[in-house]
């Protein structure tokens, strides 16, 4: 496997007034070229500062992140974010708001365009290149956060719990949309804490434990690609499913919760 | 269907403005023309002395007797707010840049503002008039004095409601300090900035005709002045009625302003 994305013993923790806490003890993961990677969680495990450290906006504390063997500060051109919130500039049409990293990244605004449209296009969102993001519902507007992040056809793409606080029928939908569009043809990272969704998208999925975080375990997702909705319904989903949950809960099992 | 909402929003935000807009006209204009109809029975029908309480016909009188002293003076005072306001605007937002990039800064200067803010600036007056002497240099200083403080709270304000994710996404793109100001913190600030600027606005009118009441020979505030010296009650209405005038034109500049720079904040606004 080719490696695009390197933890060596990577450690976070917090300095408070009275002590240190430690959000992050000892991960070590190689996630490799156009694999779809899947860290899943409680809320603690920091799993989201992980991320947030991938991006270069924060620095670990102990070990090191390589993304494409680099400083991910020095690879920033190469990574695309989509947040929990869709954070589009109310200011900006939907057009502009997709076109944002082509500015500060100064690329060539006429190539973009017409990739901004095709992605807008992909996320069936044609038509709306000129509304604001106010005039879109909350699916519409993390659409257009994800062709966003798309724009500047980065290798890797960071995504922190996209669709968490979507309703479970959309989120089911941009799952779907989410494996189309990514085609295996990039590498992502995508942190949520709901089972069926990791199991749906991954190839491989972190599972995490909490304070401090640490690496419990990393699963195997052996289901056929393309994947279209029935999967989750099949037999094997749910074995996978009920795997995580007790790696989740640590070994109990507590399938009642 | 996606076509069909994406027009039918703009429309409907149309026409609900451009009713409310006859709406905001046309009911204070109502009032106002009752009002002056009202008065000029009344004071009639009781005979008032002009001296007390002239009628609407009187002022009327006086200001087009006198039309261009008033115009004069006016001149005096509308560039004397102009440039306290301007001037003013542009300390405050400047300040409230440096504040908001350095805490040192901040800590050094935000105390300062404080006792200065609660000094009642009038109290400071004859000290301008000191150290500047009575003319238009005064008058706008003073102006600036009263009129800066709301610009920068606003502003400051309106850059700490950028959104950490937002500021994150920034970073995460790489943008240094400029792009990040000019593409996300200020276009951020603007709706809170432009509140900041109307309260200036009036502030700075209340500053320019308080340095005419107190020195110099120019201005509305000096008209209204002498003719409260000689009992000419009607031309001290003329006076407050120019000023008036000159109040709702700015007020309106601004308002115009910022619909042109920020017509999705009205959009936004009148969506909810």
């Amino acid at each position: 496997m080719d490696t695009l994305v390197e933890y060596k013993n990577v450690s976070k923790s917090y300095a408070s007034s009275r002590s240190s806490i430690v959000a992050l003890e000892n991960i070590s993961i190689q996630i490799g070229h156009n694999e779809f990677f899947v860290i899943i969680g409680p809320s603690g495990s920091g799993k989201s500062t992980l991320l947030k450290m991938t991006a270069g906006l924060m620095n670990p504390t102990g070990g090191e992140i390589l993304v494409k063997g680099r400083n991910p500060r020095e690879a920033r051109k190469d990574i695309g974010i989509v947040f929990q919130r869709p954070i589009l500039l109310r200011w900006l049409s939907i057009l502009d708001n997709v076109l944002l990293p082509t500015d500060i990244l100064g690329l060539d605004r006429d190539n973009s365009r017409s990739r901004a449209h095709e992605l807008l296009g992909l996320v069936g969102l044609r038509g709306f290149e000129n509304n604001y993001p106010f005039e879109l519902s909350g699916g519409m507007q993390q659409r257009v956060a994800l062709c966003r992040a798309l724009i500047h056809d980065p290798s890797l793409l960071l995504m922190d719990e996209p669709f968490g606080a979507l309703d479970a029928l959309t989120r089911d939908e941009m799952d779907h949309e989410l494996l189309r569009l990514w085609g295996g043809s990039k590498t992502v990272i995508f942190v949520t804490h709901s089972i069926p969704e990791a199991v749906f998208l991954a190839d491989r999925v972190a599972v995490f434990t909490t304070r401090p975080g640490r690496l419990a375990s990393v699963v195997d997702i052996d289901l056929e690609r393309p994947r279209r909705q029935e999967v989750r319904y099949s037999e094997k989903f749910g074995k996978y499913a009920e795997n995580l949950l007790r790696t989740i809960s640590g070994g109990k099992s507590q399938l009642n919760t | 269907m996606c076509e069909r909402l994406s027009t039918a929003i703009p429309q409907c935000c149309e026409t609900v403005l451009s009713r409310a807009n006859t709406n905001r006209i046309l009911y204070p204009l109502i009032i106002i023309i009752a009002l002056i109809v009202g008065l000029q029975f009344g004071l009639t029908a009781f005979g008032v002395s002009k001296i007390f309480l002239p009628t609407p016909a009187e002022v009327w009188g006086s200001l087009s007797t006198y039309s261009s002293l008033f115009l004069t003076e006016g001149l005096f005072t509308l560039e004397e707010i102009l440039t306290g306001f301007m001037v003013g605007a542009g300390v405050g937002i400047g300040l409230a840049i440096m504040m908001f990039y350095s805490t040192r800064v901040r800590n050094s200067i935000l105390p300062l503002l404080i006792i200065f803010q609660v000094i009642p600036r009038i109290a400071l007056a004859p000290l301008f008039i000191i150290w500047l002497g009575f003319g238009f240099t005064y008058k706008v200083v003073f102006t600036i004095f009263i009129a800066f403080f709301p610009v920068i709270v606003s502003s400051i304000g309106g850059f700490m409601s950028v959104e950490p994710e937002e500021m994150e996404l920034f970073q995460s793109l790489n943008a240094g300090s400029r792009i990040t100001f000019r593409r996300l913190l200020f276009p951020t600030a603007l709706p809170e900035l432009f509140s900041g600027l109307k309260v200036s606005m009036t502030l700075a009118m209340v500053g320019a005709v308080i340095a005419e009441f107190l020195a110099g020979s120019t201005g509305l505030g000096y008209l209204i002045v002498t003719a409260d010296q000689t009992l000419n009650t009607p031309m001290m209405f003329g006076g407050i009625v120019v000023l008036a005038i000159m109040g709702l034109g700015l007020y309106g500049a601004l308002e115009m302003l910022q619909r042109l720079m920020i017509p999705w904040f009205y959009l936004e606004r009148n969506k909810r």
